[in-house]
């Protein structure tokens, strides 16, 4: 008998992944659809320095034509010529693009920098292309979810941050723990309660961790 | 397996009742969140490029070679182009690129032969400074010009690659951690930057 399913959500990566979750603790039934492998980064990705790589990085002369990763990383990704695409006759973007569960999670760089309001309002800055649609009033209560949720900790350090509305960033607000899992579990054990629940720790894959083929 | 909040509580209530263990994790609950941690030891060089003999380049071009990464990269109170490998490493690269990347292996042809031209060759360590001096200069002036600057070009973008991503480069010069975290990130504190 088929099962019903409330919603469908396309791709388990950053955005695909936050759906799903809200959704599903919503307490609507959600099918995921993902196209690559389960990829576990606790033993499937393995730290490893340029160096050590024949090629640097680069991979062997050719070798990376049809992938837009490293690497370090060319295994999860989509394969170009199977999967092309079209830019503007102008630029030369490049489109890095993965199959595999948890999508960019696993490989990004580790760093979530707020944009800025000005950021928001560029176009009315330097004249160039449209500003957004929202501004960072609007999306400032989701940061503080997110990072919360992900796990985000980091300083002000004098960064160009135009937050006026409520929810921005501030003094009081920094999270100064190099790594909160821990900071959390010190705080955890001295006060005796378990301080939260349903989070995750981040599985994200750094620049310096290669993941192995999860084709095998 | 990727271990959870609930995993790693797990283990630590079950590791604070080993021996020892409640005194390991009463001086960890006084620990100062912000000690430096170490990261991972940089594994040492693999052999690749040690006893690595040029296989794309002729003795007279890699020696040419050779001379030209030291002298943009020269060994002096840190290790250079020559601890480095750098021209080996770039040998080892092209003479793999035959095949598949013959527009680069052109490229480097083209490169020596404008190197040959301008008697980089056979000039000594002087003057061989002094060449470079003068294929780089449209580089500090858009006026200049030379015909040797694409080959200059050329080989000062493969020698900071090939010296960066060395483990001369990257570990024993930038002090390169790897895996690891920043405790803080200092920003810029000059005040012109303090503003949009």
């Amino acid at each position: 008998m088929p099962t019903a399913h409330d919603a469908i959500v396309v791709g388990s990566g950053a955005c695909g992944g936050w759906a799903a979750m809200e959704l599903a603790q919503a307490g609507l039934r959600v099918l995921m659809l993902e196209a690559g492998a389960r990829v576990d980064p606790a033993t499937d990705f393995h730290h490893t320095f340029l160096y050590q790589m024949d090629y640097r990085g680069r991979g062997r002369p050719g070798l990376l034509r049809r992938y837009s990763g490293s690497e370090r990383n060319y295994r999860i990704m989509l394969d170009n010529l199977e999967n092309p695409y079209t830019t503007s006759p102008e630029t030369t973007y490049s489109w890095g693009r993965s199959r595999c569960l948890g999508g960019r999670t696993l490989h990004w760089a580790r760093a979530t920098d707020r944009m800025a309001d000005y950021e928001f309002k560029a176009a009315s800055r330097d004249g160039y292309g449209l500003d957004w649609a929202v501004s960072y009033a609007d999306l400032a209560p989701y940061y503080d979810r997110i990072e919360g949720f992900i796990g985000v900790s980091g300083e002000r350090l004098g960064l160009v941050i135009d937050a006026p509305a409520a929810g921005a960033i501030d003094a009081s607000a920094q999270r100064a723990a190099p790594l909160p899992l821990l900071r959390q579990l010190r705080e955890w054990m001295r006060s005796g309660r378990y301080v939260q629940s349903h989070r995750g720790h981040a599985a994200a894959g750094s620049e310096d961790r290669q993941p192995r083929d999860p084709h095998r | 397996m990727l271990l959870s909040r609930r995993d790693l509580l797990d283990m630590a209530l079950r590791a604070a009742a080993l021996p020892g263990g409640a005194a390991f994790f009463s001086t960890w609950l006084r620990a100062d969140t912000g000690h430096p941690h170490p990261g991972p030891v940089a594994p040492p060089e693999p052999p690749l490029l040690r006893d690595y003999q040029p296989a794309f380049f002729d003795r007279s071009d890699f020696d040419a070679l050779q001379a030209f990464t030291e002298i943009l990269i020269p060994t002096d109170e840190s290790p250079g182009a020559r601890e480095a490998h750098c021209a080996h490493y770039i040998d080892f690269v092209l003479q793999a690129s035959t095949e598949a990347a013959p527009e680069i292996v052109g490229q480097w042809r083209e490169a020596m032969a404008a190197l040959k031209r301008a008697g980089f060759h056979a000039a000594d360590g002087a003057g061989r400074a002094a060449l470079i001096e003068a294929m780089s200069r449209p580089e500090r002036d858009p006026g200049a010009t030379h015909p040797g600057y694409a080959a200059y070009r050329l080989i000062k973008q493969h020698t900071t690659f090939a010296f960066y991503t060395s483990r001369t480069g990257m570990i024993e010069t930038l002090d390169y951690r790897g895996n690891s975290y920043n405790a803080s990130f200092p920003a810029c504190d000059h005040p012109e930057h303090q503003t949009i």
